[in-house]
């Protein structure tokens, strides 16, 4: 780990990116949704945090928007081969978890461009279905897991100071009457 | 066989959903031989954990450190304690404190210099610390006000403790959380490989609860040494294990609870499937006279207490008086071929907190290995969804799994009165009044009983042979409510209640929660949160070995100097 980067666990990237999401205009269902896909592509190609906070960066209400687009990946493809295009593109971070979804209904997969990361813009995708089915290897899920994920710390804090706007103020609850303990 | 194909098997005759996650049902658990507490000590003793205290360096007053040993299974773990002291004004028992007189963690492996300066650095600053992957739990907690000072000063003038004065509530100190799974960059409880010893769900928070309350009670006898070398005194035998570990308890268990289902199925699942064995066993004089053990020991303890109920439970006295009655209840029981089956039965009919009373003895008989219930409480939440799935299916499960919904009115202005929220003070879980405060985006989405009879009615709206890929492009805020219904969490996955209904008693959820930790000594105080303890009458760490049994639990209040003289 270097002094740019933090050590995190899965559930925190989880965590924060349904926060944030949050806090950026996305219903409850929307926002887990894409938490699950940010954590997935992060852990497993790097780059997912940085790419959501491309995308608010860019525009601070397209989330939603382009959590729909890429919709069309979660069913199983009713024909053998399938194109699908995005324009404009979309973070690859946002269909990683998908498209690793369908290679166990026996698709295989190609970017363009191809797609090392989850930050990278994704235009088109090419599913091609085989006869067997492909089981992803788990072992860099494991090793979030036992020995947590190093992000950069920058992205780090900036996804922790939006995720804070989720939280309430206290002074707020206290005024609204809302229960405590004593 | 699975957990679920168990649950599901029709051959095996278990107590219906709808009792068993019914609010009040939930509300009246008491700890069993399967809560946490217990299978810790079974497996420690078992497996032959080496537990030793490797440094005790405190000031007369308490301050300083504390760090133990664990060499269980050829994995080492250390539970460093930083002790202080505070002004009595910043205790709270809520999760918004910023001092405490005592914080903690459990970490694995060897306790290196550099461990230690890091630990020293960031865990008494609890939730503001950043931890990382060698850390499995941190907690944090304060001493009895009450209790601690007069316990150190008793001790250090060679007396014992006076049972009225510090008999009632049990502990020393008080824990206030119990973090881990990745919270704050510790390891994920998904991080444990198979063969790990804390392999089984909150093993580790157990572990490090168990040594808290080692903590206070060397706590308290190494200041009464400082204090006094020449008169003080250890604590005798029974003070040695009354003692537990104090713990208050707010709204937080409501949203793990609701969002959890995979895992409240399981807890409740292995109870479940214990019951059923119990019940169908045939009466045998060992059986019944360890059964008349069990229902001895518990009547001693409630009655070596005395309270009045509070509300919403009974409290010692009451609890007392109902022990004699299923004392006389089972011994009226001599001609039933299944004995433990008739006493369950009879309890069905003397409400609910007899009744899940009646459970936890009769559990006692139960001998599921301990390596079977680990690893039916290892849930796989990571199912995928099945995109092949029509709305056609979902309306079948729906009737199949939810047809529940049906009875709580989710249509009433009461019943979306609260959402719920965290608060910027340390994340604290609150609910919040909707009427009064819109929720903006910042509702924590517990509310599933309200999403499920949305979505019911917009299933009823679309066609039955849609895909529910499709559907969701449609309605993509139904998604919470739609993984419900596809993961198969269980029979037991869910509480049959709307945590938003104006009605809403947070408490049943919590003291269900606390029971399968192994909980007890419940006191609400409020409708939103509760004190108790646990680890009362537990061996202390230097006291384990294969031989320790596993009936220390309901432990009687100690007696004066006085009556034990009379008594001896």
């Amino acid at each position: 780990m270097t002094s740019k980067e933090i050590s995190v666990a899965p559930r925190e990237i989880h965590d924060l990116i349904q926060r944030a999401s949050r806090v950026k205009g996305c219903e409850a269902s929307v926002a887990e949704r894409i938490a699950s896909k940010i954590t997935f592509c992060e852990i497993n190609y790097g780059g997912g945090i940085n790419s959501w906070l491309q995308l608010v960066a860019d525009d601070e209400n397209c989330l939603t928007e382009t959590f729909k687009s890429v919709q069309v990946l979660d069913s199983i493809p009713s024909k053998d081969s399938l194109d699908f295009s995005w324009n404009p593109s979309i973070p690859f971070a946002f269909i990683a978890q998908s498209l690793n979804a369908l290679q166990s209904y026996g698709f295989t997969w190609e970017c363009n461009p191809e797609a090392p990361t989850g930050d990278v813009q994704i235009e088109c995708v090419c599913l091609n279905k085989l006869d067997s089915e492909k089981i992803a290897s788990n072992n860099k899920m494991n090793k979030a897991f036992s020995e947590g994920l190093q992000v950069d710390k920058d992205d780090w804090e900036n996804l922790v100071g939006i995720s804070s706007r989720f939280l309430l103020s206290e002074k707020i609850l206290d005024d609204a009457d809302s229960a405590v303990y004593e | 066989m699975g957990l679920l194909d168990l649950l599901y098997d029709p051959d095996i005759s278990l107590r219906s959903p709808e009792k068993v996650m019914d609010p009040a049902t939930l509300g009246s658990a008491r700890l069993t031989r399967l809560s946490f507490s217990r299978s810790m000590i079974r497996r420690a003793a078992l497996k032959n954990w080496k537990l030793k205290r490797t440094l005790i360096d405190l000031d007369e007053s308490g301050r300083g450190q504390i760090i133990y040993r664990i060499d269980a299974e050829g994995h080492i773990f250390h539970f460093v304690a930083f002790t202080n002291t505070i002004d009595e004004s910043l205790h709270t028992d809520r999760v918004i404190a910023d001092a405490w007189e005592i914080t903690a963690a459990l970490i694995e492996g060897e306790l290196d210099q550099e461990s230690l300066d890091f630990l020293t650095m960031e865990v008494p600053k609890q939730e503001e610390g950043r931890l990382d992957s060698r850390v499995l739990v941190l907690t944090r907690g304060n001493r009895s006000v009450r209790f601690y000072e007069y316990l150190v000063d008793q001790l250090a003038s060679g007396s014992q403790p006076e049972p009225s004065l510090v008999g009632d509530a049990g502990y020393i100190m008080r824990s206030t959380a119990f973090y881990g799974n990745g919270k704050f960059g510790m390891r994920s409880f998904l991080g444990y490989e198979s063969n790990h010893p804390l392999f089984a769900p909150y093993r580790a928070q157990f572990l490090a609860a168990w040594l808290f309350r080692e903590t206070s009670y060397d706590s308290v006898e190494y200041c009464a040494q400082i204090r006094n070398p020449e008169k003080a005194v250890s604590f005798d035998k029974e003070w040695n294990h009354f003692f537990g570990l104090g713990n208050s308890t707010g709204l937080g268990l409501v949203p793990w609870a609701m969002k959890h289902p995979e895992e409240v199925n399981a807890w409740v699942g292995v109870r479940e499937l214990a019951l059923a064995n119990v019940r169908k066993l045939h009466d045998s004089p060992e059986r019944r006279r360890l059964l008349e053990k069990w229902i001895d020991q518990a009547h001693k303890h409630f009655s070596s207490f005395s309270g009045e109920d509070r509300w919403p439970w009974k409290g010692p006295d009451s609890l007392s008086e109902a022990i004699l009655d299923i004392h006389h209840a089972f011994s009226s029981m001599t001609d039933e071929d299944r004995p433990f089956d008739a006493l369950y039965l009879w309890a069905e009919n003397q409400g609910p907190e007899v009744n899940e009373l009646v459970v936890s003895l009769l559990l006692e008989l139960d001998e599921t290995p301990d390596e079977v219930i680990d690893e039916f409480l290892r849930v796989d939440t990571s199912v995928a969804s099945d995109p092949s799935m029509t709305v056609e299916d979902l309306k079948k499960k729906f009737t199949e799994n939810y047809s529940w919904l049906e009875q709580l009115d989710l249509e009433s202005s009461a019943a979306d009165h609260y959402w719920w929220v965290y608060s910027d003070h340390a994340e604290e879980p609150r609910r919040a009044d909707r009427s009064i405060l819109d929720p903006e985006h910042r509702d924590v989405p517990i509310d599933i009983a309200l999403r499920l009879n949305h979505l019911k009615k917009d299933l009823d709206a679309a066609d039955k042979t849609t895909k529910v890929g499709i559907f969701l492009q449609d309605f993509p805020n139904h998604g919470i409510a739609i993984n419900r219904l596809m993961k198969d969490s269980g029979p037991y996955g869910e509480p049959r209640e709307n945590v938003c209904d104006l009605n809403h008693l947070p408490l049943n959820l919590q003291r269900f929660q606390l029971a399968m930790y192994g909980m007890d000594n419940f006191k609400a105080q409020s409708t939103d949160w509760l004190r108790v303890t646990l680890f009362q009458g537990a061996p202390r760490i230097a006291e384990l070995n294969a031989d320790t049994s596993d009936d220390w639990v309901w432990p009687q209040q100690p007696k004066r100097e006085q009556e034990k003289v009379l008594h001896d």
